[in-house]
């Protein structure tokens, strides 16, 4: 499997990661994953817990390759090995409700990580939030809000498929719809955190 | 706030950061002046990140799942648990690996044991044998021993043997009456194996007791009578020995009071778990400090263990009615107190007699 990876710069590797290449997602699975499974495995977790910590880490990754804000000062794999581990010290620490306690490993950027992974369980509770908001809402501003904004489809599309005489109709329609989204979103108390996804 | 689409569209270009300069300081100025509307924007803008950060994670996911399953063939999989198991349960593992060992090992010293015992008891077997025989030759001579020294001695064997015990320096002795019953002759032989003829001075008909006394003026036992005979009754599971001679040697055993009556309830009597053979009866029972507690009279025939022995009270009633030679207060006095098992019994056995009698 290792003659396959060729050595990739870490900068082509993320510009392109921001570009959604497949083939970019595919080689950091390749050389990263293996690491990462073992590190979680041993530190008490499943090879189920490994791949969700993964999937987190890259979601983080490719976000940050999106906003173009990473300033490497290590290897690719370092840095994603690290994000890994904060989240499943994290998530460790949730289960137990233990204190989260994050052990120096040689990483200069302790502080950027940990608010990284703060940010990302931020907005996976804004997510799931979302989704019981999206229950809430009923349609068509259901279906219109994600056809839109999840799905990226235009207003000339969303227009026919949801029977509007025309873009704007939809439009102004859409914003309604949001603004009734933003007012459920907001009046909602924390919510438990589940699982659910929108799509 | 006016909260037409007109307003929202520009929110949203404002946050997508779509604007051009001139706008963007517009829609700034505005915001600065409305708090409405700059949080409106705050909560526009963390909708979208939100809605962006699903879209982000939702491909990510869909990606990876993808590549996941195709790449993990089923083996790898089997594999990759395989090992994690072992990682997981090492120390169980480890734990009944050990055990197991120490198992089979214990199997092989407890084998070895056995069969070294095994060979060392048939090695005994042997040796008993031959020593069988060589008492047997031993036997032999020391009858032919007793012809010379002592004339008076039958040469028929005699009829009953039995084991009696010294009262007294001067030859007094005690042993069952039915040791002697139907005699005609009595020899005493003493530990030297010399036979000295004896008569009967007292005897107790309900007791099984009988005093007989060394016919011989001069005969004397090498000293004084080192025991006591003990008056008290004993108690239960007191541990007691005895000295007899089933064979031609002077045997020892020891037991307890297994019952504080003997046979049938009888109170003038003890229960003994002590091994009993024939020859042994008039052998003194002597407590663990040296004091004479009672005489060995019979057993239970059904089962191997069980001894009776009359107790020392019925021997002191008799001792009453003895002659005036008789130093009584021979027996009065203990020596044997603090010494240990194999000295007191070693101190006890030139007192202990066979008792023959002829008819």
């Amino acid at each position: 499997m290792n003659n396959t990876l060729q050595e990739v710069n870490d900068d082509v590797l993320m510009s392109s990661l921001a570009n959604g290449d497949s083939k970019a997602i595919q080689h950091i699975y390749k050389s990263c994953y293996p690491i990462i499974e073992k590190m979680v495995y041993k530190m008490n977790g499943s090879m189920d817990d490994a791949y969700d910590v993964f999937q987190d880490s890259m979601t983080i990754l490719y976000e940050k390759a999106k906003a173009n804000n990473l300033n490497l000062s290590c290897k690719l794999s370092t840095y994603l090995t690290a994000i890994a581990k904060h989240l499943w010290l994290k998530k460790l620490s949730e289960k137990k409700r233990q204190p989260f306690a994050v052990l120096y490993d040689g990483m200069d950027d302790q502080q950027d990580l940990a608010q990284e992974v703060q940010h990302f369980f931020e907005f996976e509770n804004h997510v799931s939030k979302l989704s019981q908001c999206f229950e809430k809402i009923g349609e068509p501003c259901n279906g219109l809000l994600k056809a839109f904004y999840l799905q990226n489809k235009s207003m000339q599309v969303i227009a026919e498929e949801f029977g509007y005489t025309n873009p704007d109709n939809a439009k102004t329609q859409k914003y309604k719809c949001l603004n009734r989204l933003r007012k459920l979103f907001f009046s909602e108390p924390e919510t438990v955190k589940t699982n659910e996804r929108i799509f | 706030m006016n909260e037409s689409s007109n307003t929202y569209e520009l929110i949203e270009k404002y946050c997508l950061d779509l604007m051009d300069e001139q706008e963007q300081a517009y829609f700034e100025s505005d915001m600065q002046a409305n708090p409405a509307l700059k949080k409106a924007v705050e909560e526009y803008r963390l909708l979208l990140q939100t809605f962006d950060h699903a879209q982000n994670s939702e491909f990510i996911h869909r990606s990876l799942d993808s590549l996941h399953l195709h790449s993990r063939t089923q083996t790898e999989k089997v594999f990759t648990q395989l090992r994690l198991h072992v990682n997981k349960y090492w120390r169980t593992a480890s734990v009944a690996a050990s055990v197991a060992f120490l198992a089979s090992i214990l199997t092989f010293v407890a084998a070895r044991s056995v069969y070294k015992k095994d060979t060392h008891t048939q090695y005994l077997k042997l040796r008993n044998e031959i020593n069988t025989i060589k008492k047997n030759q031993a036997d032999i001579a020391s009858e032919v021993d007793h012809v010379k020294k002592s004339t008076e001695v039958p040469d028929e064997p005699s009829k009953y043997s039995g084991t009696g015990f010294a009262l007294s320096q001067n030859g007094y002795l005690v042993t069952n009456l039915h040791v002697i019953e139907g005699y005609d002759k009595i020899f005493v032989f003493t530990q030297d194996n010399v036979g000295h003829q004896g008569e009967v001075v007292v005897t107790d008909e309900v007791n099984d007791l009988a005093i007989l006394r060394i016919k011989d003026q001069n005969f004397t036992f090498p000293s004084r009578v080192p025991y006591s005979v003990r008056k008290a009754n004993l108690s239960l599971a007191q541990r007691v020995y005895t000295l007899g001679y089933p064979k031609s040697d002077i045997v020892y055993s020891e037991g307890y009071i297994s019952s504080i009556t003997g046979f049938e309830g009888d109170s003038s009597q003890y229960q003994l778990e002590l091994p009993s053979v024939p020859g042994i009866s008039g052998s003194p029972i002597i407590d663990e400090t040296g004091n004479v507690v009672g005489i060995v009279s019979g057993k239970q025939s059904l089962s191997e263990g069980i001894t009776y022995a009359v107790r020392s009270k019925a021997l002191l009633n008799l001792i009453k009615d003895l002659p005036m030679d008789f130093a009584k207060n021979e027996i009065n006095n203990n020596l044997l107190k603090g010494q240990t098992r194999a000295n007191q019994v070693k101190n006890i056995q030139p007192f202990v007699c066979v008792v023959k009698v002829y008819n």
